[in-house]
Order: C-alpha cells, then sequence, then structure tokens
C-alpha cells in the first residue's frame, strides 16, 4: 500500500470538501476580525487536533466505526479533510463570544450546533464523505456535544492565559 | 503488564512535564502541542494502517496510540526549547534521538508494535525532522503568538 494515496476517483466528496473549505474561506474573510491573530490561530488548530484525535483514537481496528472518503486507508484527502473542522470551531466561538452567552442561552446554544453539527455530517455523507459502519448519530451527538463544550473551555483557557501574559508584561 | 508498563510512563513523564519549569510560555505549548499530536497521529495512520511498517499487536493499540502521540507529544515539548535555546544542538539532538529510540525498543521489547522495513534508522530521519519542523514552527510564531496575540481587537473578551 502507498502513503496518503490520492483519491481512486475525484468526485462528489472531494468536490464536497473543496467547495466547504472555499465557502468557509469566504465566510472568513467577510465577517469583522473578533480575536487576535494568537487567539484565532489557536481556535483554528484546536478542532482540527481534536476530530484528529478523536478519529484516531475511534478507528479500526480497536473500533471501525467509519472511513472517510473513498477507502479504509489514510489518504491524502483524509489529512485535508481536518482542515474543514477548523473554521466550525472558530464560527462556533465567534458566535459565543458575539453573543456573550450564559446559563441557559448557553445550553440551548450548544445544543443547536449539536443538531447544525449531525445536519452538517448528514450532508456530508450524502456526498459519500463519510462511510458509516458501527457508527450512530446518537453517538456523533454525543461526541459533538463534548467536544462544543470542550471549545468552550480551551477558549476560556487561552483567554486567561493571553490576560495572565498580558499582565506580566506591565 | 506491558500495557500498564507503557500507560504508567506516560502518566509519569506527564507528571514530569507540568512539575517543572518551562521555557515555553503556555500558548506556545498548546500550539506546539496541538500540532505536534496531529502530526504523530498521522504517523500512526501512514505507517500502521496504510505502509504496514509498524505492525501493532492487535490487543496494544490503544496504549501504542497513548504512548506514540501522548508521550512524545510531552518529550517533544521538553525537546524543542532546550534544542533552540542549548548551546550544543548536535548533542541535545543525540540524546533527543536516543530516548526516542528507547521508547522504539521498549515498544518493541514489550511486544507491543513490530517494526519492519529498517524502522530503527528511518525513525531516526524521522523524529528529527520531526524535531526540525516543530523547531520551525516554534520561531515562526513566536512572534504571532507572543507579540501580536497581545493586541487587543475591539469586540474581543481579551481586551
Amino acid at each position: 500500500m502507498k502513503a496518503l494515496p490520492l483519491p481512486k476517483s475525484f468526485d462528489e466528496n472531494e468536490w464536497f470538501f473543496i467547495l466547504t473549505v472555499l465557502g468557509m474561506l469566504f465566510l472568513y474573510r467577510i465577517i469583522p476580525k473578533r480575536f487576535s491573530t494568537s487567539t484565532t490561530l489557536l481556535l483554528l488548530i484546536f478542532p482540527a487536533t481534536i476530530s484528529r484525535l478523536t478519529d484516531k483514537f475511534l478507528s479500526a481496528p480497536d473500533k471501525d466505526l467509519y472511513d472517510v472518503f473513498d477507502s479504509p486507508a489514510f489518504e491524502l484527502f483524509d489529512l485535508f479533510a481536518y482542515t474543514m473542522y477548523a473554521p466550525f470551531g472558530y464560527f462556533f466561538i465567534y458566535l459565543y463570544d458575539y453573543w456573550k452567552l450564559k446559563g441557559l442561552r448557553l445550553v440551548a446554544y450548544i445544543m443547536v450546533w449539536g443538531v447544525f453539527s449531525i445536519g452538517f455530517e448528514w450532508i456530508s455523507h450524502q456526498f459519500h464523505v463519510f462511510k458509516y459502519k458501527d457508527f450512530t448519530f446518537s453517538l456523533a451527538f454525543s461526541i459533538y456535544i463534548s467536544s462544543h463544550i470542550l471549545t468552550i473551555l480551551y477558549y476560556h483557557l487561552i483567554i486567561s492565559l493571553t490576560s495572565s501574559l498580558k499582565m506580566s508584561k506591565f | 503488564m506491558k500495557e500498564a508498563a507503557l500507560f504508567t510512563f506516560t502518566l509519569l513523564l506527564g507528571v514530569y512535564y507540568f512539575s517543572t519549569p518551562k521555557r515555553l510560555n503556555p500558548l506556545e505549548q498548546i500550539f506546539i502541542g496541538l500540532i505536534c499530536s496531529f502530526i504523530l497521529s498521522c504517523y500512526i495512520s501512514i505507517f500502521a494502517d496504510d505502509l504496514g511498517w509498524w505492525k501493532v499487536n492487535k490487543d496494544s493499540h490503544l496504549v501504542f496510540k497513548i504512548v506514540e502521540i501522548v508521550a512524545k507529544t510531552f518529550l517533544l515539548l521538553m525537546f524543542i526549547p532546550i534544542f533552540l535555546n542549548g548551546r550544543n544542538r548536535f548533542l541535545v539532538l543525540l540524546f533527543y534521538l536516543f530516548i526516542f529510540q528507547l521508547i522504539s525498543w521498549a515498544n518493541e521489547g514489550l511486544k507491543v508494535v513490530e517494526y519492519k522495513n529498517w524502522w530503527i534508522l528511518v525513525g531516526v530521519v524521522l523524529d528529527t525532522l520531526t524535531l526540525m519542523f516543530l523547531t520551525f514552527l516554534q520561531k515562526k510564531f513566536h512572534q504571532v503568538l507572543m507579540k501580536e496575540g497581545l493586541v487587543d481587537y475591539e469586540g474581543s473578551s481579551t481586551s
């Protein structure tokens, strides 16, 4: 087998991925800048890494829940696919910070994003980005909810570290 | 037993890491740690799943992932600032490679994984390239994380 094989055929799943990334890049460019460069960088890296690690720890042969793109092998587009998650985390925190959500509104916000994530997952499935095996949407929903909560905690960690670095500068 | 030994090693490494003074600031640690764990997890997919150069014991996949990703991320976070600021970089590199090879030997000795295709030699090159790449990233983004990163933006919670 080859390392990072190219797609067997360049079809709807690859096009879906490319158009999604382009759409998100466009959205990122048109919305007003809200965070500092370092926070933006860290917010973009976190979802990509968390999704990669989740995929790795949920992957075969311990568990075989789904394949990404054309085959069970780790393809070049599998690697690129994680860039798709990066803007999701950014937009999630962007709106969270914009609306300054707390309490029940925050719980509702996380739930709505969970449903939105599942919706996106379902659309990806229609374009054959994912091929499900022992996978269930209820499992995905709980993973998404956990990762959204983790992302909020991570954001607050970054903010508190940034503040303490600022304090130490003065 | 072998899983417990490797898992304990990772835990102790984590305790050591968090208990010692750091030469990287916390934002840099997060940045490097995230990228490092991403790269290391990709290595598992490429060398174990795609190429079959790492034949992981069927009962040891979880512990292998923990050692390869978590333990090596801690080690790289420790070595990057030493490599960057140390006077004798070559000696630091040799020590780093020695530690990484020790982990590979431990993995193989405890029958967690069987390396093929002269992995010991390929591994040295790959580990060196990984350290070099992460050191480059640390240097490249140091200014962003330390200076630009602390500039306020209107409306941000950081202000």
